[in-house]
C-alpha cells in the first residue's frame, strides 16, 4: 500500500517538477515571477487535447506539439508583455503577469467554457504490475518522459553556448552582460525553455486526469510552495522539491479532509515564507 | 565626556572581516574623521553604529547607553543621525517635504490626530514649518524649498540629505563622504556647514577622502585599514605617520594633499 | 470671477449633483452608482495599502467577506442593529488583518502578494467549508437592508429603497475619502509613503517602519470591512464566490488602472470597472478578457493610469498657455 502510494507521489511529483523548473528558471535567470505560468500549463493541456480528441494524434506527438506551442507562446509573451518593462522596478513584471492570466484564462474559459474536458487515451486505462505496484501505462509513461525531459535539460544546459549564457546571466547579470551575452536572446530562450515546460507538464497531467480552463491555478500555487520550498532560482531544488509535495499530497490524502486539501499547500507556502524564504538551496 | 564609544567593534561578512576589534570613542562637541583606503571598512563601521546590521562582536554604547544591536529608528530617536555614501534621500518629495519627514521622530501625532485634525496636530505642523524653514536658512537651500527633490543640483541635494539628517535633531552626525563629486567652491561652503553644525552642539563623525576637508576640520583622525585601526590621533600626526601613508601608498586613492 | 470662487461654485455644482443624482436616475443606473460606490470603498482601502504603503494585496476580497459574514451573523444571529453591527464587523475585519499582517508584512513585493493570496484562498475555503458560520457554498440570502432610522417627528427613515441606499452608501464613500486625505497628508501619510520610498533610509531617519506598515494594513482592512458589510446588506444575499481571488484581482485592476498613489485614482477605477462593462452590454462577456489586457496595457505604456493620462494632457495645456503667452 505505502509502495502504491509513493509511486503514485513520484507521477505527480515528476509534472511538478517539470512546471516548478520552469518557473524557478525564470526567477533564477531573468529575476521574473510569473503568474502567467499556470495559465501556459492549462493551454498546454488543451492543445493536447485538442490535437488528440479532435484530430486523433498520437499522444507523444500532441505531447511534443503542446510543448512546443507553449515554448513559442512563452516567447511571444516575453516579447510582447515582459520585455518592455525589463528597465522598471521588478514588481512590475509581477503585475503585468497578473493581467496575461486573467487575460488567458478568461479568454479559455470564453472559448471553451467549464466542463472538464478527458483525453481518454487508452493507455490511462491499461495498467502494469511493478513488484507490489499496479500503474497504469500513462502514469509510467508520464515518468519516463518527465525524468528523460529533467535529464535532457540538464545535459542542454551544462554543454551548450545557451545553456553557458544562462548560468552566467543567473549568477551575474551585470558581468554577463558585460562580456557580451545577449540579454534578448537569453531571455527569449529562457521564456522558451520555461513555458516549454510547463506545456508540458499540462499535457501530461491533462492526459492523467482532466482538462479545463481553470486547471492551471492550483499547479500554479503548487509550483511556488515547490520553488520557494526548493530555493528560488535553484533546479534541483524544484525537482526534490516536487517529489516531495507530490507524495506529501498522495500520503496526506488519506488523512486530510478533502475539502480542506487545497488549503494544505496554501498552509505550507505560508509557513515557508515566514519562517525561511530562501528556502532549502536558494541563493537569495 | 564621550558621546560614543566603540570597543572591540567586530564585524564578519561570512568569510570576510569588515572590521576586527576596533576602539575608539568620539567626544562631546569634537569632529573626528575616519579616512582609510577604499574597502577598509569606513561604511561599515558607519552601518554598524546606525543598526542597520548587528555587529559580530563588540559594543557601542552612545552617551553611556548601550546601543548595540537596536534597530536603526531606535538609534536615530536616541541622536544619532547620519547621510549615506551616495546621495540618498527622497527624491520624489519636494525638499520642503524631505524635511519635514525627518522630523518624523520628533513628533508624535498618530492616526487619531490625523484623522480629526486634533490642536497636537496643528501644533506640531507649525513647529514643523519652522524646524524646516530654519534648517532651509541654516544650509541656503531656501529657494529650492518647493522643487522635487530629484531637480536639484547634485551639491544641493547632498545638503539635502544633511539637513534631513539635522531634522531628526540629533546629538551626533556622521557623515559619510558629503563632499564627493563637489568642486572647490561647494566644498569649501561644505566645510563651513559642518563648522557651524558643531557649533549647535552637534558631535560629527566624518568619513572623506579629500584630504583638505580632513585636515583642515578635523580636530582628531582615525585611520582604518583593511578594518582595522592603524593609527589616531591629530592632524598633523597622522600626515606624518609612516603607516598611514604606506597604506594609501599600496592603494589607488592616493589623495593627501600637502597643506600650505 | 477669480479661480478661488470659481473653485467653490464648482464644488458647489458638484455637491448638489451629487445630492440631487438619485432624483433624476431610473432603478437600475442607480443600482449601479450604489454598487460602484461599495466598490470605491473597497479599491480606495487597496489604494492605501498599494500606492500609498507600495504592497500589492492579492487576497483583500477574503477581508471584505470578512466583513461582510461578521455582519450577517451580528444582525440575523445576534439580532443586533445595522449601525452597530457595521463598526464591529468593520473592527473585526481589522482584528483579522492585524493577525494575517503579522505573518504577511514580513515580506516585500511579490512575497507579500503570494502570502496574501494564499491567505485570501484559505478564508475563501473556511467560506465554503465552514457551513455553520456562512452557510456554506449555497451562501445566505434574506439579508435585511439597514435597520430603518427612527425620525424625531414620527416615522422612520427606512433603507429599502435604491434612493436611501445611496445616501448611506455615498455619505460612507465621503467619510472614507475624507479620511484617506486626512490619511495621507499627515505624518502618517508620509512615514506610508517614506517607507514606500526607501524602507532603509525610513528607517534611518527614525520611522518604524514595520509598525506603519501594520498600521496601513489596520486601517486598509478596516475600510474593506465597511465595503463589505455595505454589501451584504445590499445585494441580501451572500456566498463565497463573491469573495474570490478573481475579486481581488479586480481590486488590484482598478487601483492600477485609475492610478497608484493616488485617492482620485482607486475612485476612477472603480467607477470604470463597475459601470462601463454594464453600460456595453455586449462586451459583457468579454469583461475580465478586457480587464486582464488593460491592466497589461496600463503597466507597460500608462503606468500612471488614467490619473496619469489625465496630468499629461493637463501638462501638455499649461505648456501650449505658457509658450503662447512666452
Amino acid at each position: 500500500m505505502l509502495m502504491q502510494q509513493l509511486a503514485n507521489g513520484i507521477v505527480l511529483g515528476s509534472t511538478y517538477g517539470l512546471m516548478a523548473i520552469g518557473l524557478t528558471i525564470l526567477f533564477g535567470i531573468l529575476n521574473i515571477i510569473n503568474l502567467a505560468h499556470g495559465e501556459i500549463y492549462m493551454l498546454g493541456a488543451f492543445v493536447a487535447y485538442f490535437l488528440v480528441v479532435l484530430w486523433e494524434v498520437d499522444f507523444f506527438i500532441a505531447l511534443l506539439a503542446a510543448t512546443i506551442a507553449m515554448g513559442v507562446l512563452g516567447v511571444v509573451a516575453e516579447w510582447l508583455v515582459f520585455r518592455p518593462l525589463r528597465d522598471k522596478d521588478e514588481i512590475n513584471y509581477f503585475i503585468v503577469s497578473m493581467g496575461l492570466l486573467t487575460f488567458l484564462q478568461n479568454l479559455a474559459l470564453l472559448l471553451w467554457g467549464t466542463e472538464p474536458r478527458s483525453m481518454a487515451l487508452p493507455q490511462a486505462s491499461e495498467t502494469l504490475r511493478i513488484g507490489e505496484i499496479i500503474i497504469t501505462v500513462q502514469r509510467l509513461y508520464t515518468v519516463v518522459i518527465a525524468v528523460g525531459v529533467i535529464f535532457g535539460l540538464h545535459f542542454f544546459i551544462k554543454h551548450s553556448r545557451m545553456g553557458k549564457a544562462m548560468r552566467a546571466m543567473e549568477q551575474d547579470r551585470e558581468a554577463a552582460l558585460t562580456v557580451g551575452v545577449g540579454i534578448n536572446e537569453v531571455s527569449s530562450f529562457t521564456f522558451f525553455l520555461g513555458s516549454a515546460l510547463a506545456g508540458a507538464a499540462g499535457a501530461l497531467m491533462g492526459s492523467l486526469f482532466i482538462v479545463n480552463p481553470i486547471m492551471g491555478f492550483g499547479p500554479l500555487l503548487k509550483a511556488f510552495v515547490i520553488v520557494i520550498f526548493g530555493g528560488l532560482g535553484s533546479v534541483l531544488g524544484a525537482i526534490v522539491g516536487g517529489l516531495i509535495l507530490g507524495m506529501t499530497e498522495v500520503l496526506g490524502a488519506s488523512y486530510i479532509s478533502s475539502a480542506y486539501q487545497d488549503a494544505f499547500a496554501f498552509i505550507i507556502l505560508i509557513l515557508i515564507l515566514s519562517f525561511k524564504p530562501t528556502g532549502l538551496f536558494g541563493k537569495r | 565626556m564621550a558621546i560614543l564609544a566603540v570597543e572591540n567593534l567586530t564585524k564578519h561578512f561570512g568569510g570576510l572581516t569588515a572590521v576586527f576589534e576596533l576602539s575608539f570613542s568620539i567626544e562631546r562637541g569634537e569632529i573626528l574623521g575616519l579616512i582609510g583606503p577604499n574597502g577598509a571598512g569606513k561604511t561599515t563601521v558607519f552601518n554598524l553604529i546606525t543598526g542597520v546590521f548587528p555587529p559580530s562582536r563588540g559594543q557601542v554604547r552612545f552617551a553611556n547607553e548601550d546601543i548595540t544591536g537596536w534597530k536603526p529608528y531606535e538609534i536615530n530617536k536616541r541622536g544619532i543621525a547620519r547621510i549615506f555614501q551616495s546621495t540618498r534621500h527622497f527624491p520624489n518629495f519636494t525638499v520642503l517635504d524631505n524635511l519635514i519627514t525627518g522630523r518624523h521622530c520628533r513628533t508624535r501625532a498618530g492616526l487619531w490626530s490625523s484623522l480629526f485634525k486634533t490642536r497636537l496636530d496643528r501644533q506640531e505642523r507649525r513647529d514643523n514649518a519652522d524646524r524646516s524653514a530654519e534648517i532651509l536658512e541654516f544650509l541656503d537651500l531656501a529657494s529650492y524649498r518647493d522643487e522635487l527633490a530629484k531637480n536639484i543640483p547634485q551639491a544641493m541635494q547632498r545638503r539635502l540629505d544633511i539637513g534631513i539628517a539635522l531634522a531628526t535633531e540629533p546629538d551626533l552626525l556622521l557623515l559619510d563622504e558629503p563632499a564627493a563629486g563637489m568642486n572647490p567652491e561647494e566644498t569649501y561652503q561644505l566645510m563651513e556647514i559642518i563648522r557651524k553644525i558643531r557649533e549647535r552642539k552637534i558631535s560629527v563623525f566624518l568619513i572623506e577622502h579629500d584630504m583638505q576637508v580632513i585636515m583642515d576640520v578635523c580636530e582628531r583622525i582615525l585611520v582604518l585599514n583593511y578594518g582595522k585601526k592603524i593609527a589616531e590621533g591629530e592632524p598633523e600626526a597622522i600626515q606624518n605617520n609612516s603607516e598611514v601613508i604606506e597604506a594609501y601608498l599600496g592603494s589607488e586613492d592616493f589623495d593627501l594633499v600637502r597643506i600650505d | 470671477m477669480d479661480s478661488s470662487t470659481q473653485k467653490i461654485w464648482a464644488w458647489g455644482g458638484f455637491g448638489l449633483f451629487l445630492v440631487t443624482l438619485p432624483l433624476w436616475l431610473t432603478d437600475y443606473p442607480l443600482h449601479l452608482i450604489n454598487i460602484s460606490g461599495i466598490w470605491i470603498i473597497l479599491a480606495l482601502s487597496v489604494g492605501l495599502l498599494q500606492g500609498y504603503v507600495g504592497e500589492i494585496s492579492m487576497g483583500h476580497a477574503a477581508f471584505y467577506g470578512i466583513g461582510a459574514y461578521a455582519s450577517v451573523l451580528l444582525t440575523m444571529k445576534g439580532g443586533l442593529p445595522f449601525w452597530v453591527s457595521l463598526p464591529i464587523s468593520a473592527l473585526v475585519t481589522a482584528a483579522f488583518g492585524f493577525l494575517i499582517g503579522l505573518v504577511s508584512l514580513r515580506l516585500r513585493g511579490p512575497y507579500f502578494a503570494i502570502c496574501t493570496l494564499g491567505f485570501g484562498e484559505i478564508i475563501r475555503l473556511i467560506f465554503v467549508n465552514w457551513r455553520d458560520l456562512s452557510g456554506g457554498p449555497d451562501g445566505i440570502t434574506g439579508i435585511p437592508a439597514p435597520t430603518p432610522i427612527p425620525l424625531p417627528f414620527g416615522g422612520a427613515f427606512a433603507f429599502d429603497t435604491k434612493m436611501a441606499n445611496y445616501y448611506l452608501i455615498y455619505t460612507l464613500v465621503l467619510l472614507t475619502v475624507l479620511a484617506m486625505y486626512r490619511l495621507i497628508y499627515s505624518r502618517t501619510g508620509k512615514a506610508f509613503m517614506a517607507l514606500r520610498e526607501d524602507h532603509l533610509y525610513a528607517e534611518c531617519i527614525g520611522i518604524n517602519v514595520m509598525r506603519y506598515k501594520k498600521l496601513a494594513f489596520l486601517v486598509s482592512t478596516f475600510f474593506a470591512g465597511i465595503g463589505g458589510c455595505l454589501y451584504a446588506h445590499y445585494e441580501h444575499f451572500i456566498s463565497p464566490y463573491s469573495f474570490t481571488t478573481g475579486q481581488s484581482f479586480d481590486l488590484v485592476i482598478m487601483v492600477i488602472v485609475g492610478g497608484m498613489g493616488t485617492i482620485i485614482g482607486p475612485i476612477l477605477g472603480a467607477i470604470l470597472l463597475t459601470l462601463v462593462p454594464e453600460l456595453l452590454h455586449a462586451i459583457k462577456d468579454y469583461r475580465m478578457v478586457i480587464y486582464g489586457l488593460m491592466l497589461m496595457l496600463v503597466i507597460i505604456y500608462l503606468p500612471h493610469g488614467l490619473v496619469g493620462v489625465w496630468q499629461g494632457i493637463r501638462d501638455r495645456f499649461t505648456k501650449s498657455a505658457e509658450e503662447a503667452e512666452g
